[in-house]
């Protein structure tokens, strides 16, 4: 996840005359660039009205987890750990989406934007992802009495943070632009086979994971399903701020390979 | 380790987590934002020079 500042050499290889970098740096696939085109494609986000809707949805979030939810009779307060834990599982699903979608456009169209909500959204799935893993850890520890258990909820979802993480570790490794998104768009398509996998898991095979939601009830309390919601809405949020932000930076990358490319043209 | 405890243990955790993911995109936007200020600088040199 780290940033590094770019070698000369690889901001030649951006503006190499790869058809497929023209085309997505131009925003037009297969006709000639055209950089001001590209940045007015990538200028960074206004603020809009979900920048202003983060801060109090999760008060709200947090309100109702903590003090609206009933205490649930067996399990106690750490029960309530859930309504922040389901969201995060929820939100990180959502990112991987994101990276499946837009990696199927990167390699249909080679517009560059896609690559940038690719990259953007694999970095936020697995932060929501870790989070989700450690949470559900800190409650298995009083319900069942073990921080881990290879249980099949538990090692799909470890399978999945695995795959996004080898994900960004190979956008790191490979130099050429074009080349990193085009391998990187094959693992986010591949690696999302295990979403659904995660998702079925609990109904799949013997587990020890609660099932709260099944197809036909939610085996909860009203009032707790109203917090649920509730934070899932607040966690689905925060997700397009932080994602916005994240793809903000992108195009703030693309902005200095730009200038690089110019201070070059000027030599 | 008490039910309170494992619940602030896991708040703990969402919240430093996503407070140090926000700081660390803050904190890429800005080294970004001063390399663009420096190329554009340069950049603006570079044209000066030229004439």
């Amino acid at each position: 996840m780290s940033e590094k500042t770019e070698p000369l050499e690889r901001q030649r290889q951006l503006s190499s005359p790869s058809p497929t970098m023209e085309g997505s740096r131009a925003g037009l696939p297969g006709e000639g660039p055209d950089p001001s085109v590209a940045r007015n494609q990538f200028r960074p986000f206004p603020h809009g009205p979900v920048e202003w809707l983060v801060a109090p949805a999760m008060v709200v979030a947090l309100y109702a987890a903590l003090l609206f939810a009933p205490r649930e009779a067996t399990m106690g307060d750490v029960q309530r750990i859930f309504y922040f834990h389901v969201p995060n599982a929820w939100v990180a699903f959502l990112s991987f989406g994101v990276v499946f979608v837009a990696s199927i456009q990167w390699l249909r169209t080679s517009h560059y934007r896609w690559d940038a909500i690719a990259v953007s959204a694999a970095e936020a799935g697995v932060v929501f992802t870790t989070v989700a893993l450690l949470t559900g850890s800190i409650w298995a520890k009083p319900t069942w009495g073990t921080w881990w258990d290879w249980d099949p909820r538990l090692t799909t979802t470890l399978i999945l943070w695995l795959i996004y993480v080898s994900y960004l570790m190979l956008r790191s490794v490979v130099e050429n632009p074009s080349r990193r998104a085009s391998l990187a768009a094959v693992v986010g398509i591949v690696g999302f086979i295990d979403v659904p996998i995660v998702f079925m898991s609990i109904r799949w095979w013997r587990t020890i994971h609660p099932v709260v939601i099944t197809a036909t009830s939610i085996e909860l309390d009203p009032s707790m399903v109203i917090t649920l919601v509730v934070c899932l809405v607040a966690f689905t949020i925060l997700f397009v701020h932080l994602l916005r932000l994240r793809i903000g930076l992108e195009l703030q990358r693309e902005e200095v390979y730009r200038l690089r490319d110019a201070l070059l043209d000027e030599e | 380790m008490g039910s309170l405890g494992y619940l602030f243990a896991a708040f703990a955790v969402i919240w430093i987590a996503l407070l140090l993911y926000s700081f660390s995109i803050g904190t890429r936007q800005r080294a970004l934002e001063r390399e663009i200020d420096l190329l554009k600088a340069m950049l603006e040199e570079r044209v000066d020079a030229h004439g």
